[in-house]
């Protein structure tokens, strides 16, 4: 059924009067919830109706809101005062200390919860205020990299695994020839056994030679990866080995994890 | 329009709420009560007796049931019911069809005295017969279809449809 249907069929009116049976009501109640005109129209009836209803009788005497209202809302405090026999004041009297009583330790049993939430809270700001901290310190870092990618002196260079040793491993350089800077992302690297680190070498082709710039000593605790080496010799390409700790003069070719050429 | 938020409250047994709701509802609640009891006096007793109930059972209404408007109309309707069938009642006067909301129209001088209800009155007097007497059955008397077909002895079927033009017909006159 439509809206109109709804409102054609004659059972909004029934609807009002009350005298529809149960799953018709539920029908009406959901045709309403479904169809704006169909709330609309019962209104209304309802109003025509609620009309009709004021206009058959004499106006209503101011005496029954008031019979209503002592019935309701005086009765309890009438019977206090009608008997005699009991001393109500002083089981009052009782009654209100008692309760000031348990309302005290109430309110003290508040006062402890309130605190212990504020104190809770305060630590919860404090825990939230230090993860802004360390995001925005995050964020920072994150920018000052993306704007060192974006200079327009850097050459990037992609440094596969060498197959014999580390197929699966690689890293990529970003090289800047003008501050002599590199940006090392080795995040492609496994992690370095005990007692061994990476050493990262620049290379020269002709003849090749192969220059230390530098140890990852800090890879495990560097999250992002990405290392700053400073003074790097003109370079025509880079290799990374695997070299005892403290690193090595030469590279140990049989470690050769990673290399690359401009 | 329902007042939902002071439903609410009533049901929250908040006083004021209630004082509203008597302002909103208590006329046309007495309007029902009296077409059936047809006595001022006897009107008043049960009208306070409806509204203490409206107060001590407001928990029991849920507006998934239907409007607030019919469960006090049907707290109303059974109270006066109730009270027509009483010994009381009995001894002094009439029955539950003697009479119908137009002939109280037509009948008293002390009515609510609006212009719109002179405006009502006309337009209710503008009826026809089968129209009031289908309105004061099935909405003041509470009957059922099938009991309003029995009594005004036409088609069943027909009822619900008479009904709604009767009232649209009074809406029309009404300038709505």
């Amino acid at each position: 059924m439509n809206a109109q249907d709804y409102i054609a069929s004659g059972n909004l009116e029934l609807f009002v009067y009350g005298t529809l049976s149960e799953a018709e009501n539920k029908e009406i109640i959901a045709a309403m919830e479904k169809y704006p005109e169909v709330k609309e129209e019962v209104e209304k009836i309802e109003a025509t109706l609620k009309l009709l209803a004021e206009e058959v009788a004499p106006p209503v005497s101011t005496n029954v809101w008031d019979s209503i209202n002592t019935k309701i809302f005086s009765s309890k405090v009438k019977r206090l005062e009608t008997d005699k026999t009991t001393n109500w004041s002083a089981i009052i009297g009782w009654a209100a200390s008692v309760l000031l009583l348990i309302g005290l330790f109430w309110m003290f049993n508040q006062n402890a919860s309130l605190q212990n939430e504020l104190v809770e809270n305060q630590k919860e700001n404090q825990e939230l205020l230090e993860k802004i901290i360390s995001t925005e310190e995050s964020l920072a870092e994150t920018e000052s990299l993306l704007n060192i990618l974006r200079d327009k002196d850097i050459k990037a260079i992609n440094l596969p695994g060498h197959a014999p040793v580390a197929p699966e491993a690689f890293a990529k350089v970003f090289y800047n020839q003008n501050t002599q800077t590199v940006h090392l992302d080795a995040r492609g690297l496994p992690e370095p056994p005990e007692g061994m680190v990476y050493q990262v070498w620049s290379l020269k082709m002709d003849p090749l030679t192969p220059t230390s710039i530098g140890l990852l000593d800090d890879f495990v605790t560097i999250e992002n990866k990405v290392f700053v080496l400073q003074d790097i010799p003109e370079s025509e390409g880079f290799g990374i080995t695997l070299e005892p700790a403290g690193g090595s003069t030469t590279p140990t070719l049989e470690q050769l994890y990673t290399l690359g050429v401009i | 329009m329902q007042p939902d938020e002071l439903i609410v409250l009533l049901q929250n047994r908040d006083q004021r709420a209630f004082s509203k709701l008597y302002e909103m509802y208590s006329e046309s609640t007495y309007g029902i009560i009296y077409n059936i009891l047809l006595d001022t006096d006897l009107a008043e007793e049960v009208l306070q007796d409806v509204f203490i109930k409206i107060w001590e059972k407001s928990s029991t209404y849920s507006s998934s049931k239907g409007r607030f408007f019919t469960w006090i109309l049907n707290i109303a309707r059974n109270a006066a019911i109730d009270k027509l069938r009483s010994k009381s009642f009995k001894n002094s006067k009439k029955n539950l069809d003697a009479d119908n909301f137009v002939h109280i129209l037509e009948d008293q001088t002390n009515l609510n005295q609006t212009t719109d209800t002179i405006g009502l009155r006309t337009f209710v007097k503008a009826l026809e017969p089968l129209c009031r007497k289908v309105i004061d059955l099935l909405y003041f008397k509470g009957f059922t279809q099938v009991e309003a077909s029995e009594k005004l002895d036409i088609p069943l079927g027909t009822i619900k449809t008479r009904n709604r033009n009767c009232l649209k017909s009074l809406r029309n006159s009404m300038g709505e």
